[in-house]
């Protein structure tokens, strides 16, 4: 896994986007956009909570490069584990919780926003259904990435 | 008042001894027999010695007394002097009444006639004493006087006991006049003799006035048959007379008094006199009416409550039963009294947890209102609600304890329904925003789909629209093309997209009302100027776009939650700005006013109006007046503004005339 992230790159640059979503056509146009925002990080989408939690738990070995970054961004209703608890067992494990994790979802409900800030994540952003709003709200995300510090992960060694 | 019997008894006994006017001549008689018979002189003497008087004979004029032992004892000493003459008895007269003694004497000397007079004596011990001395001239057969004979007698005792009688007459006189009770002596005949004060007072007539007729004068007509009769009847028979019956005041007005009357009788038992009281007992009387009626009145509520009324003894044994008690428990007054709460009502389950209850009340514990199952004489089990309250006695010791019991079964049923459906209708209500919850997300979700790759596919067109406008292709294939990709996919994707844009409007708006449900309100005191201020600052660019003029009055207080009471006017200020009439100049008003404890504003504009045939419709949900008239809008506004009102028990309704404008009203609970 990995394989297009290299160390020796610039800091921004070795940051993985793993991107939780569980509809197809939002994960491409996530991707597409991003791209055409000129994101060049390597991007990681998993299928629903459980796939990111499985992840970020494989990452405890020996076969990840030190100076690995992540970032996380999660949609909230997903199959299996649904984004919240993603979320909840991010912020609540000592080695994930310096992970930025980004809600990407369609829910503005204020109850839900108010459960994610109060789990600790970094921002919440609603998806909106207008495509050209939507596009914004992607590049913007993108933009953050570029300026964001992201630390690195502590590995179960360290 | 016995005690005034005695010495009155003795007066008057002693004044018929000493009537001397009516026994002068048998006096006379006897001591004409004495000078002839030795055994009449024995037997008068001895009479004599029984109220200590004594006889004696006086000669003239040597004024020498021949007298007895009895006489010469009377003035102190034990045994006959030898010599006793008047200077002898002048001796022992007090000096202050020698002159009285002497000048009685010497006219009796004169007048020859008989002589009575009562004085004071000096004993020869010194000690005091009174006696009365009476003498007649006795004459020779030439007619002269030679002597006197005569009696003199020992009234020591009974100056005493006049003397007692005055004291005890005295102090007898304040006692009675000092008592509350009306006081009066009646005469063995019933004929009024006294009538204390308090009796004059009360009556307010004076005694010489009433004392004629007497004090039946004064009993009220209803009450005189009976008393009268009563009062005869003991007249007769001198049994104690004792009646309740009303006595005119001296102000017209009756009052209830307890009479009592008490013969008094001399030693030989003849009645002399009767004394008589009379206690006002007219608060009594009247405490003792309205006790009568309480206890009627209490008496009828426990035979009508619907209330079990019970009592217990000590025991936990029933001592009173109601008809209530009858119909919840099924057993009659005769089958419960006396009889164990165990075996009557309490179900073999409940019975320790009863008995405790009721022992505790017992001890001065316990609940007041417990909830028990019981059960009918047919075997029905029942709820109850009891309300148990200890009865003491003056000692504080509970001797019996009162308790009030509902039949609750039909309510405790009642409740469980009602439990269930509000368990149901939590459950329909967590299911409807688990619903809405999916709304949000999952319908939103393609739709994100939909624009997103219409977006795409739109791209992909233009794409391949600059591809086909090469040489390489032939204007036959080139032109259809275009065509379809340049006019005809392009209009079918802003149809796609603008049909999702209003899907994500309904969505939105489903969202918005589901919450507008949830939230909490936070009622507060809303300054309705300040709050109408914002309104207007927020939509400024709004009304000044419309070219609308707005007029605010003086706008009273209210109550509610402010930021719902703001999205109110809001959404009224959004209505009347939307649908303005284009043909006139907008004007839009601001007013308000308190009646009936509500606080009622109105927005009146010189809008578009609405049709009587819409009025009710557009309140409801995602209703539009004209969906193709341009005018921006998700249907929701008017139907929150009816949510928000209804969340405050307020009101909101529309007057309104087509070509006119709309008046909406909107009444919100005043500040108290």
């Amino acid at each position: 896994m990995c394989s297009d992230s290299c160390s020796g790159h610039p800091v921004s640059s070795s940051v993985t986007l793993l991107i939780a979503e569980d509809d197809d056509g939002h994960a491409e146009l996530i991707v597409d956009l991003l791209r055409e925002a000129g994101v060049k990080h390597p991007i990681i989408r998993c299928r629903d909570g459980q796939e990111v939690l499985d992840r970020l738990a494989s990452l405890g070995g020996d076969e990840l490069p030190d100076g690995q970054r992540y970032l996380l961004t999660l949609d909230i209703r997903m199959p299996r584990v649904a984004g919240v608890d993603v979320l909840r067992q991010v912020k609540a494990n000592p080695r994930w919780r310096d992970i930025p994790t980004i809600m990407l979802t369609t829910t503005d409900d204020p109850r839900e926003i108010q459960t994610c800030y109060r789990l600790g994540c970094n921002c919440y952003i609603a998806k909106p259904v207008d495509f050209d709003q939507f596009a914004d709200v992607v590049r913007q995300l993108g933009q953050l990435l570029t300026i964001m510090q992201v630390p690195k992960l502590e590995l179960a060694s360290a | 008042m016995e005690w005034i019997a005695g010495p009155v008894i003795l007066v008057v006994g002693l004044l018929f001894l000493l009537a001397w006017d009516v026994r002068e001549r048998r006096f006379r008689r006897e001591l004409g027999d004495l000078q002839s018979q030795a055994a009449g002189e024995a037997r008068l003497r001895a009479a004599l010695d029984d109220v200590q008087a004594a006889d004696w004979e006086l000669s003239l004029p040597d004024r020498l007394f021949q007298r007895t032992l009895t006489h010469d004892r009377i003035f102190g000493y034990d045994a006959l002097l030898p010599k006793w003459d008047w200077d002898d008895f002048l001796r022992h007269v007090h000096e202050a009444d020698r002159d009285l003694v002497e000048t009685r004497f010497r006219e009796s000397l004169e007048t020859e006639s008989a002589w009575r007079f009562e004085c004071r004596i000096v004993r020869r011990d010194g000690t005091p004493g009174w006696i009365m001395m009476a003498g007649k001239p006795v004459l020779d057969h030439a007619g002269r006087s030679r002597g006197h004979v005569g009696v003199v007698r020992d009234l020591t005792p009974y100056k005493a006991a006049v003397q007692v009688e005055a004291e005890h007459a005295d102090r007898f006189r304040t006692l009675v006049e000092s008592l509350p009770h009306l006081f009066w002596t009646c005469l063995p005949d019933g004929s009024c003799e006294y009538l204390s004060p308090q009796w004059v007072n009360y009556t307010g007539s004076p005694a010489s006035v009433q004392l004629e007729g007497g004090w039946l004068k004064r009993v009220h007509a209803d009450d005189l048959p009976r008393t009268e009769e009563a009062w005869t009847a003991s007249l007769k028979t001198g049994r104690l007379f004792n009646g309740e019956l009303r006595i005119r005041r001296g102000d017209g007005a009756y009052r209830w008094f307890r009479t009592r009357a008490l013969p008094m009788r001399n030693l030989k038992g003849q009645i002399i006199k009767w004394f008589g009281t009379s206690t006002d007992i007219e608060d009594l009387k009247r405490a003792e009416v309205s006790l009568g009626r309480s206890q009627q009145r209490l008496a009828l509520h426990v035979r009508q409550t619907p209330l079990a009324v019970i009592e217990w003894d000590s025991q936990l044994r029933v001592t009173s039963w109601n008809p209530a008690a009858e119909r919840i428990f099924g057993f009659t007054e005769e089958e419960a009294c006396g009889r164990y709460a165990g075996q009557l009502i309490v179900p073999a389950s409940e019975r320790d947890r009863m008995a405790a209850s009721l022992a505790a009340m017992f001890r001065g514990q316990g609940e007041a209102c417990e909830i028990h199952e019981n059960v009918t004489k047919d075997g029905r089990s029942l709820v109850c609600e009891w309300f148990n309250t200890p009865l003491m006695d003056d000692d504080g010791r509970v001797t019996t304890v009162a308790s009030l019991a509902v039949d609750i079964t039909e309510r405790k049923h009642q409740e469980e329904l009602r439990e269930v459906l509000v368990g149901e209708l939590e459950s329909k209500n967590s299911e409807l925003e688990s619903l809405i919850y999916v709304a949000s997300h999952d319908l939103r979700a393609p739709l994100v789909n939909v624009q997103g790759f219409s977006r795409r596919l739109e791209k992909s067109c233009e794409e391949l629209l600059g591809s086909v406008r090469g040489p390489e292709f032939p204007p036959a294939i080139r032109e259809p093309v275009e065509r379809i990709l340049g006019d005809a996919i392009p209009k079918s994707l802003s149809f796609i997209r603008s049909g999702v844009g209003k899907m994500d409007a309904i969505i939105n708006g489903l969202l918005r009302v589901s919450r507008l449900g949830r939230v909490t309100l936070n009622p507060e005191r809303i300054d309705m100027n300040a709050l109408v201020r914002d309104v207007l600052a927020v939509q400024a660019f709004q009304i000044q776009s419309a070219g609308a003029t707005v007029q605010v009055d003086e706008l009273p207080d209210c109550q509610g939650d402010s930021a719902l009471v703001n999205q109110v006017f809001s959404n009224l200020l959004d209505n009347a700005l939307k649908y303005r009439d284009p043909a006139r100049p907008l004007e839009i008003h601001f007013s308000g006013r308190v009646e009936h404890r509500q606080a009622v504003y109105c927005v009146a504009d010189t809008g578009l109006g609405i049709a009587t045939q819409h009025q009710e419709k557009i309140w409801e949900m995602f209703h539009r007046l004209n969906p193709d008239g341009g005018v921006p809008g998700d249907g929701l506004g008017l139907n929150v503004v009816r949510r928000i009102l209804d969340r405050h028990h307020g009101r909101v309704w529309v007057e309104s005339e087509p070509g006119q404008g709309s008046r909406f009203h909107v009444s919100l609970p005043a500040v108290k």
